[in-house]
């Protein structure tokens, strides 16, 4: 198991290495730069573009600032923003929280709608009741993050009052609870179409489940259907999602782009959003790093938890 | 790797607490108006103040501040504490106010760093703010030969740590302007104008020009910060210094607000400088939001989470209904179009831009375009003594001299078919960025407008920082829709049209343009600046190479709590020129 842990590990870092260099060349390649002449701003023309971009090492070739950039990230060093002129860990790092709070709420979220509705539909298969399931979670992974959030902006934010437009928290003195309140739109956006899709999954997977012997045993013991459920089909059925749910890790990042733009929250997606459209290309490789790294991670996971939760399945 | 990472995540979160128990402060340039009630008051520092909300008025104290009907019409302080979220497009940049330029995070130090002098929202005209009066030939301000300007010190003003201002200040910032080494677009502005600032002694600064710039008092004013902080550090450490991050020991200046922190990335909290020399100002913070666009800061409105954004022109009549207070305002940015003049493409050929001058109808593509503007045949901003809509030629729409030129130009139609030269169509490439909704309609519009002259247009869009290498560095375009920002002074025209100037991105060049366009920088008679750069609009509207569509007009939606806010656009940064006489009542 250690070993295996430590070889995926290992393996990682020629993966990241390949993304870090085409993440490096891409963003290169797209015009632009964070300093040109801006006809829409006070004060610098071309000539002065010119000079700050020397200052920045711009003018230097690509794969010579590939490498500059590499060396200082084998040091931990993950460079300095081109706009803020803070560290890109301190860029990270402080808005980390946010969208780990996100992520964290979102999961629960689309836990708690995706394994009773797929449980219920797969007890209900092919009545009305799995229909409607099913029908809803075909719409539920249709539904663009985008406009769902500004839709649930419009209804309970700016018409019911129910719960804040956007933002993190207010501004001064707030408490675990105004976070809280915060974090309910959000994170319902980003679950939908994960609960969506998980809704399936659980629901094919009991499916499979439900019709096997221990099970029939189990209700044939006399025990109640709850317990049936949830002690004999469902356990059976957790496996696949366990690692499902280490897949869709990145999932919550990518989820996090989109919607801590349109709620207006700080976090890395909304950090890696604001990088790239700047053309701040040492906190754009920060980002790229990180949630590389998450996916690695939750690949790991996946394979991994599985072993944990049931000793039968073996790895390495 | 996975090991450095993960010691480096540990390290980060270390640094998170750190930054989190951190905090710093800021204060912006904030212009405390005058409140007399007749609104006539001059620049004497006579006057009375409104006893409207019975709290003293800020402007006994700062004689010589603006005055006039947006000023006279300022009230009372009617609350003290509170505090203002302002909604803020742009992400959270440097708070070094020697490196602005570049992006417009120069909102955010406007409260915090007071220049000598700025421009009244008003009129125009300047007053002065760290000065005791703006410098003129009149007052002895502004040497014979016009290369000395001597401005005196207000008395008194004190930084927001509560050590005094002195013209040190003035020359020690100067001196790191010129350095190339200081990361800050105004250097070769700088370098190209000022021989010398000294401080003659600790309440007068000299400053010595290397020739007569008359735009000068308009155009290389800027935010002032303390000596004692700047020289902690080499010029070329400066961009990353504390100072520059924000630091609440070092980001201050001598204006209504400080630095206190930023929180989680995106909001920088600003706190009232008691020290402010027109008065402790009426607001506890004043905290900037960064929020991705105009639904947004609408919603954040309305749900009165912020009290004060920029909104579209098109959500005006929703903030409204909304019970919000909007304002709209023409500014001094511009929708302009630049040709290319390069003879490999069709917009090379003179007659071609005039035929497609004459072949657009402003006031549809204006319409088309959903957003308010001032239609103008000038190039220099309307808030200026030297705008003027008299330009010869004016470009109207008129279809038939369009095509004339065309045929002149040897495009002629075969048929029904599209017009031809030499077997090939006319074809024109027309970018613009695609972040834009305003400028991506009048893409729309001139690709319908110019096709009923027989031309093929093809409307591209991509992100606003490869449109500026496309039309700085690649050249491969054949008409832009951009926008440019004037200053209201008329040298604003050098920066655009002379032979190599900064933004001349098409590489124009006239000659006698270039010879007017010094000789107006040179003159000081206003009259007579007037009608040389009128000359110059001339032949520049002749060659057609960057016409003004229109000057834009801004939108700002505040909350009806908010009293005081006049937002005006005559400069980038003067919306928030009196903060601090801002309150918001309970």
């Amino acid at each position: 198991m250690r070993r295996y842990v430590i070889s995926r590990v290992l393996w990682a870092i020629p993966l990241m290495l390949g993304v870090t260099a085409l993440v490096f060349v891409l963003i290169n390649v797209i015009p632009g730069s964070p300093v040109q002449a801006n006809p829409e701003a006070a004060g610098g023309g071309v000539a002065d573009a010119q000079r700050l971009r020397e200052l920045l090492g711009l003018d230097q070739p690509i794969w010579t600032r590939y490498f500059i950039w590499l060396g200082s990230l084998v040091h931990g060093d993950f460079g300095t923003s081109f706009r803020t002129h803070q560290s890109v860990t301190h860029e990270i790092v402080t808005r980390l929280p946010n969208t780990l709070a996100l992520a964290l709420a979102s999961f629960v979220v689309a836990a708690l709608i995706a394994i009773p509705m797929g449980a219920y539909a797969a007890m209900r298969f092919n009545r009305p009741e799995d229909r409607v399931v099913t029908f809803g979670s075909i719409i539920g992974v249709s539904l663009p993050t985008f406009w769902v959030g500004l839709v649930f902006i419009l209804l309970f934010a700016t018409k019911l009052h129910w719960f804040p437009a956007g933002g993190d928290a207010p501004i001064f003195g707030a408490t675990l609870s105004d976070r809280a309140r915060f974090l309910v739109l959000p994170a319902v956006t980003i679950a939908i179409p994960l609960a969506a899709e998980w809704t399936r999954y659980v629901r094919s997977r009991m499916l499979e489940v439900l019709p096997s012997d221990y099970v029939r045993s189990a209700r044939a013991k006399g025990l109640n259907e709850r317990t049936v459920l949830l002690k004999h089909a469902f356990r059976n059925a957790r496996l696949p999602l366990i690692q499902l749910f280490g897949l869709s890790l990145p999932n919550f990042f990518a989820g996090a782009l989109m919607v801590e733009t349109v709620f207006n929250r700080s976090g890395i997606g909304r950090l890696t959003y604001d990088a790239a459209v700047g053309r701040d290309y040492p906190v754009v490789m920060g980002c790229v790093v990180f949630v590389g790294c998450l996916v690695v991670l939750g690949n790991l996971l996946a394979d991994v938890l599985p072993a944990a939760s049931a000793p039968r399945v073996r790895v390495g | 790797m996975e090991s450095t990472m993960a010691n480096t995540r540990t390290r980060g979160r270390g640094r998170w607490f750190r930054a989190s128990t951190l905090l710093g402060l800021i204060a912006a340039l904030g212009v405390t108006a005058c409140g007399s009630n007749d609104g006539s008051a001059g620049n004497g520092g006579s006057t009375t103040a409104a006893t409207g909300g019975g709290a003293p008025v800020l402007t006994a104290k700062c004689p010589g501040f603006p005055s006039g009907p947006p000023a006279a019409s300022l009230e009372a302080i009617g609350n003290r504490g509170g505090d203002l979220v302002e909604g803020h497009p742009t992400p959270l940049e440097t708070l070094n106010p020697l490196a602005g330029g570049f992006e417009p995070w120069v909102y955010s130090t406007e409260v915090i760093f007071d220049k000598l002098i700025d421009v009244n929202p008003n009129n125009g005209l300047l007053y002065p703010v760290l000065a005791t009066q703006v410098p003129t030939p009149e007052n002895g301000g502004v040497s014979k030969d016009g290369l000395t300007y001597t401005f005196k010190l207000r008395p008194g003003v004190k930084w927001a740590d509560g050590t005094p201002f002195t013209a040190e200040d003035v020359a020690y910032e100067y001196g790191l302007l010129a350095n190339p080494k200081t990361a800050s677009p105004f250097t070769s502005q700088v370098n190209d104008r000022i021989a010398s600032v000294t401080a003659k002694d600790p309440q007068t600064v000299v400053f010595q020009l290397k020739r007569v710039v008359t735009s000068f008092l308009y155009q290389n004013m800027y935010g002032i910060a303390p000596k004692e902080i700047l020289s902690k550090y080499s010029p070329s450490k400066l961009a990353s210094s504390p100072f520059a991050k924000g630091d609440p020991a070092e980001t201050f200046g001598t204006g209504p607000f400080r630095f206190e922190k930023i929180q989680g990335g995106n909001t920088l909290i600003l706190k009232k400088n008691p020290n402010y020399f027109c008065g402790e100002p009426a607001l506890d913070h004043y905290v900037y939001q960064a929020t991705s666009d105009s639904t947004a800061n609408l919603q954040l409105l309305q749900s009165g989470q912020i009290n004060l954004a920029l909104i579209a022109t098109t959500d005006e009549g929703a903030a409204k209904s909304a019970g919000l207070k909007t304002f709209s305002y023409s500014t001094v940015f511009s929708t302009n179009l630049l040709f290319n003049l390069d003879a490999s493409h069709v917009t090379g050929d003179q007659k071609v831009r005039q035929a497609l001058m004459y072949g657009m109808d402003r006031k549809e593509v204006l319409a088309g375009a959903g957003g308010d503007g001032e239609l103008t045949n000038g190039l220099i901003s309307i808030k200026s003594f030297a705008h003027t809509e008299d330009i010869n030629p004016t470009y109207t729409l008129d279809l038939d001299k369009a095509q004339q030129l065309l045929a002149e130009a040897g495009w002629k139609r075969s048929g029904n078919g599209p017009l031809e030269k030499d077997g090939q169509p006319l074809r024109i490439a027309l970018w613009t960025n695609s972040d834009n909704p305003t400028r991506k309609r009048v893409a729309a519009v001139l690709q319908q407008q110019w096709a009923r002259l027989g031309a093929q247009v093809s409307v591209n869009l991509e992100d606003f920082a490869s449109l500026g290498q496309r039309y700085q560095s690649s050249g491969n375009y054949d008409v832009v829709v951009l926008g440019l920002y004037h200053s209201i002074d008329p040298d604003d025209m050098s920066q655009f049209y002379a032979t190599k100037a900064g933004q001349n991105f098409n590489h124009y060049s006239n000659p006698r343009v270039d010879a007017l366009l010094r000789e107006g920088v040179g003159t000081g008679d206003s009259a007579k600046r007037k009608a040389i750069y009128t000359q110059a609009q001339d032949l520049v509207a002749a060659d057609v190479t960057m016409p003004t569509l229109w000057f834009n007009v801004n939108v700002r939606a505040i909350s009806p709590r908010l009293h005081n806010v006049i937002p005006n656009g005559i400069a980038l940064d003067v919306n928030r020129w009196n903060a601090g006489s801002w309150w918001i009542s309970k």
